[in-house]
């Protein structure tokens, strides 16, 4: 069945339910005012049906209609109950319960027609239940009749069984829960009320109000019903009339707004012929629509942004609780989007009419709106910069020409501690820096800085360092009318630059210092530099005075002559700052100084003459004072003091350490020259046996230069192969057990040169003991040589024992053999002699004779041996005669060239006469020499004797025992035995040593 | 069996000795059967001449007179041996004793009497 049809047959159905009714009433006359009765029945039943009729046809989707019809029929089915006839009656009692919760149902979804909230759901359903759900439970237990309450006799056919009590329970509970029900109906309808727009109020007004009067009179009809038996009439009527108001409200309302917007449209287009300005066209829209909240809102498509009429960017419209949005679109696609009162869709009709009115406006406006939108975005960006400024962490402030403050953002005043009302107006030369005039001045000149760095003080005192950038502003004219800064706060970086800087440079200046003077040079450039200031002089304490050791002055600042002055000035007692510092060796500040020879020496100083110095103490003593100018009058921060201090420190241990240092390399340039002089090895060793020390005479003697041997392991270079683990062993030991025997002991011992070969050493090591593992110093000699003339001493001594052992054995063989058997011989022969003497003194004759010449014979030989012992003549006469002797009984002629007239040391004569006469016997029994030369000579302290002879040649001195011996006893008189021979002679010469 | 005046040989390398020794011995009535100049000749001279007594210098060019004094007695009916030298028989210590000779004679006493005294 369609919605035209389901309207027709409601209406039918009313109507004949009404016919019905008036039958019934004119047949039963169950009231005692029947006619009233009927006329109010039908009065509301058909205002509802009118209404519900009127709006059935207008929205013939929307509920309202068909709810507003269903409670029309319901109510007049009420009318059925009063029908003699039982099944009339009981068709009546089956439906005359369930207006009321139409009722409800209809106001609840006024206007939408739908039950848009989960309250006014529950609370509808619950209505159904309690009145006509309960009544429709309870039927079967009822009869009115019989309860005596209506006079009819029609029965109930649905009729079980009759209870009274239940019938009045149901009642009973049917009136709480309905009160509390309609409670809850209007306290939703006052917060729809509340929530809704103007437009909608305006919707909402007539049918709220009807209802909420409805519903209390309602309420109050029940419970005055339920309290007393015997109402009357009155009640009904003000029931009735008050129910018949609420379709009545809803005519009026919409009878109303349709009269109004219908000329309102009308309007609308005169106002879009007569201006197209798109203010003009939205309060025209407002007044055609009803809604003083709409909105319009243009599309631009290039951006996809949405600008409202201002042409403010706006975010785009959105269709949420009670809102609306309207789309008019034109071909180019320019779009304007109206947003609205979710209400005026109920309107399709009047809002399709004011859009095709707005539409009209559009060609003409959008493209003025683009413009508007443009400008109006500079003016948002500016509102943006304003937010910024307002939001950012920079300073941002603004100056007149005089100084005054003009602006100044919430950044400033938190980090100065001002508020921004106390900010205003203010001189900023007053407030944060009142050095700053020559700002004012550039300002003026319009030579401001684009980018500077100075400071401010904040409310509490401390400085801040500031970065600027400004901008001057200029009024439309160009005339500058102030300026505007943004300042970055770059107090920490500074003070990180500023400490990082100069500890760098301080550190550099360190680094390449020789001399503590080379560190006070960079330091006051370090210093000066760092801090702004125009000069700064170190100022090295002597007993009687402050000397200047080095000064640095910013040269734009000082006077020409500034640094000539303060190197002349010698400070003393309590003239200046830096004499009071040293006086008290703490740090000081001080302004308008007014005998400080720095500040003075510079007539250029600034009005504050502000000078800062701190002192260098090293060893608990002021050893420096430094003393920095400078024209800043804030004086030092916390920060610049600790650096200082942190300075003064450092410089300090410098000096200490500097001379520390001078004190070890004078005691090292000793050592190192005692090193490299030393005859003997030298060689330090740390636990680890390695080689810290090699110095030249180790190098010379052990083959390695020390650069390849330091760091080294010291066994393995210098100790032979097989002796290297006892050394380790012993190291170990010696780390372990200090002491040992070799510790303080010459010991000798074999060490092993860098070609391999092995050598004999004395060595006497020495523990060093430091704060760590001890270190080792041996003391090394190479006595190769020593052992090589110990031996050949040894050899020597032997030699000459074996010497007088051979002479003795050769004297007494040669006693044995020549007087001893002649002396035996001549025994024998005197004794025969005698015997003979008497038999035959002829014979006896003979042998004396013989006997005679055998011991003249014995005697010879006996001077000979005495001779050979030791030369008598040499004693008793001198050397000269003992070798004129010597040449007298050569077997060839022997020259004596050249004797000294001064007689010799004895040893020495001996020695002589003894080579003389050994080189003559060789030269007679193998030279085959016609001649010999004999020379002693004496000069320089050595003499020297010479044999030389004009034979075959070929002596070889090592030959015989005859020249060992010879040389034997001139080495034992520290000399030395040469012999040459050659084809033409030979030539022994022996040099002895002779003071 | 040594007789009154046994039949002898000098072993001496010096000929002054030797010549001087067998005037002496001979003027006393001893028979001097042959010289030996040294400690060879000296044993082959025994072997050929089997003197009673060798009068035997100890200091020989060959060897010493105790080295041939000890071959001498080892052999079977050896001569009588009278050791003689410059020396004194002290400078010789147990040398001569153990040598197997009769006795010893000093050079420069050398005469019959000290000669029949060693030989006892």
């Amino acid at each position: 069945m369609t919605s035209r049809r389901l309207r027709i047959a409601a209406l039918v159905a009313g109507l004949v339910l009404s016919a019905v009714i008036a039958v019934g009433e004119s047949r039963t006359h169950v009231h005692h005012n029947t006619a009233a009765y009927l006329i109010l029945g039908l009065l509301v039943g058909w205002s509802f049906m009118i209404a519900g009729q009127v709006a059935w046809l207008r929205r013939p989707t929307n509920l309202i209609g068909p709810l507003m019809c269903a409670t029309a029929l319901t109510w007049l089915s009420n009318g059925l109950t009063d029908w003699p006839t039982d099944a009339v009656f009981t068709v009546g009692e089956l439906f005359a319960s369930l207006w009321l919760g139409l009722l409800v149902h209809t106001i609840l979804a006024y206007p939408s027609g739908r039950l848009r909230t989960l309250d006014a759901r529950i609370v509808t359903v619950l209505v159904y239940l309690d009145t006509w759900v309960l009544s429709l439970l309870v039927l079967p237990f009822t009869e009115p009749r019989l309860d005596g309450a209506d006079k009819h006799s029609a029965h109930n056919l649905l009729l079980v069984d009759h209870h009274h009590d239940l019938v009045r329970a149901a009642d009973a509970v049917s009136l709480l829960v309905g009160i509390c029900l309609i409670v809850a109906m209007l306290v939703i309808l006052a917060r729809r009320w509340q929530a809704a727009g103007v437009a909608a109020r305006e919707v909402l007004a007539p049918v709220y109000l009807t209802g909420a009067v409805c519903m209390f009179v309602i309420g109050a009809v029940a419970i005055y019903s339920g309290f007393v038996e015997q109402t009357g009439d009155i009640p009904f009527y003000v029931f009735s009339l008050s129910l018949a108001a609420i379709p009545q409200g809803f005519l009026y309302g919409l009878l109303r707004t349709q009269i109004g917007r219908s000329g309102a449209v009308r309007g609308l287009i005169a106002e879009i012929e007569a201006s197209d300005e798109p203010q003009r066209l939205r309060a025209a829209l407002r007044r055609a629509l009803g809604d003083p909240t709409l909105e319009l809102v243009y599309w631009l498509p290039e951006d996809d942004t949405y600008v409202d009429i201002e042409g403010d960017l706006v975010a785009r419209p959105d269709d949420g609780e009670g809102r609306a949005v309207t789309t008019i679109e034109r071909r180019d696609r320019r779009v304007l989007q109206m947003a609205h009162d979710a209400s005026l869709l109920d309107d399709p009709a009047l809002l399709g009419a004011a859009t095709a009115a707005a539409s009209l406006a559009l060609r003409n406006q959008t493209l003025a709106g683009e413009l508007r939108s443009q400008l109006r975005e500079v003016a948002a960006s500016e509102q943006r910069l304003s937010d910024l400024l307002e939001g950012v962490r920079l300073i941002a402030v603004s100056l007149d020409t005089a100084g005054l403050i003009t602006y100044a953002n919430p950044f400033l005043c938190e980090l100065t501690g001002w508020s921004r009302e106390e900010l205003m107006g203010r001189d900023w030369l007053e407030v944060f820096n009142g050095t700053e005039v020559q700002f004012l001045e550039r300002m003026a000149n319009d030579d401001v800085l684009p980018y500077e760095e100075n400071w401010i003080r904040t409310r509490a005192g401390e400085i801040l360092d500031i970065a600027w950038n400004n901008t001057v502003i200029r009024d439309r004219d160009g005339r500058i009318i102030g300026a505007t800064s943004i300042g970055e706060d770059i107090t920490t970086r500074r003070r990180n630059e500023r400490r990082l800087g100069f500890q760098l440079s301080l550190a550099r200046a360190v680094a390449r210092a020789e001399r503590l003077e080379d560190v006070a040079e960079p330091m006051v450039e370090a210093l000066g530099t760092t801090f702004d200031c125009w000069a700064c002089v170190y100022w090295k304490a002597e007993p009687e005075e402050l000397v200047p050791v080095a000064v640095w002055s910013d040269g734009a600042t000082v006077a020409g002559d500034f640094r000539e002055r303060v190197m002349a000035s010698r400070p003393a007692g309590d003239a200046g700052l830096a004499t009071y510092v040293r006086g008290t060796a703490e740090p000081r500040w001080d302004v308008d100084l007014d005998d400080d020879p720095v500040v003075m020496a510079n007539p250029r100083a600034g009005h504050g003459r502000g000078s800062f110095a701190f002192p260098i103490v090293a060893a608990g003593q002021v050893d420096a004072v430094v003393q920095l100018c400078s024209d800043d009058v804030r004086g030092p921060d916390d920060e610049m003091l600790a650096l200082l201090e942190t300075v003064a420190d450092r410089v300090g241990q410098l000096i200490e350490r500097r001379r520390a240092e001078a004190a070890v390399a004078e005691s090292e340039a000793r050592k190192s020259a005692v090193l490299s002089s030393a005859l003997d090895c030298i060689i330090t060793i740390d636990s680890a046996n390695r080689i810290l020390e090699f110095n030249p005479a180790a190098e010379h003697t052990f083959g390695y230069r020390a650069q390849d041997v330091l760091g080294k392991d010291m066994a393995d270079l210098l100790i032979p192969p097989q002796l290297r683990e006892d050394h380790r062993r012993g190291l170990q030991r010696q780390l372990q057990h200090p002491g040992g025997r070799l510790l303080g002991n010459q010991v000798e011992l074999t060490g092993m040169r860098a070609s391999g070969e092995v050598f004999p050493i004395e060595l006497a090591v020495t523990r060093i003991d430091t704060d760590d593992l001890p270190l080792f110093t041996a003391f090394v000699r190479d006595i190769t040589g020593r052992k090589r003339t110990d031996e050949e001493l040894r050899r020597s001594r032997v030699r000459i024992v074996n010497a007088g052992d051979e002479a003795r054995r050769r004297l007494e063989r040669n006693l044995h053999d020549g007087a001893q058997q002649r002396l035996v011989s001549l025994s024998l022969s005197l004794r025969l002699a005698r015997s003979l003497a008497q038999r035959d003194p002829a014979a006896a004759d003979e042998i004396l004779a013989s006997a005679g010449e055998e011991l003249s014979q014995a005697l010879e030989e006996l001077r000979e041996l005495a001779r050979g012992i030791h030369p008598a003549i040499l004693t008793d006469r001198g050397l000269r005669p003992a070798l004129e002797a010597l040449a007298t009984r050569a077997p060839l002629p022997v020259e004596l060239a050249d004797v000294p007239d001064q007689p010799l040391p004895a040893p020495i004569e001996a020695a002589a006469y003894y080579v003389v006469a050994e080189a003559l016997t060789n030269v007679a029994k193998y030279a085959n020499a016609k001649h010999a030369t004999v020379r002693i000579m004496r000069a320089e302290g050595q003499a020297t004797i010479e044999v030389s002879d004009d034979g075959v040649g070929g002596a070889n001195p090592l030959g015989g025992t005859g020249l060992r011996g010879l040389a034997d006893r001139v080495e034992a008189l520290d000399g030395t035995l040469a012999v040459e021979s050659n084809g033409s002679g030979t030539c022994v010469s022996a040099v002895i040593p002779c003071e | 069996m040594i007789t009154m005046t046994p039949s002898i040989l000098i072993v001496d390398d010096h000929p002054s000795f030797r010549a001087m020794a067998r005037a002496l011995l001979q003027s006393e009535g001893y028979t001097i059967v042959g010289e030996a100049v040294d400690g060879a000749s000296a044993l082959t001279a025994v072997r050929d001449l089997h003197p009673e007594v060798v009068l035997l210098d100890v200091q020989l060019p060959d060897t010493d007179g105790f080295a041939v004094a000890s071959e001498l007695t080892r052999g079977t009916d050896p001569p009588a041996i009278v050791l003689t030298s410059s020396r004194d028989a002290s400078d010789f210590g147990p040398l001569i004793a153990e040598s197997g000779a009769r006795g010893f004679v000093p050079k420069g006493e050398l005469c019959g009497r000290t000669l029949a005294e060693a030989l006892e």
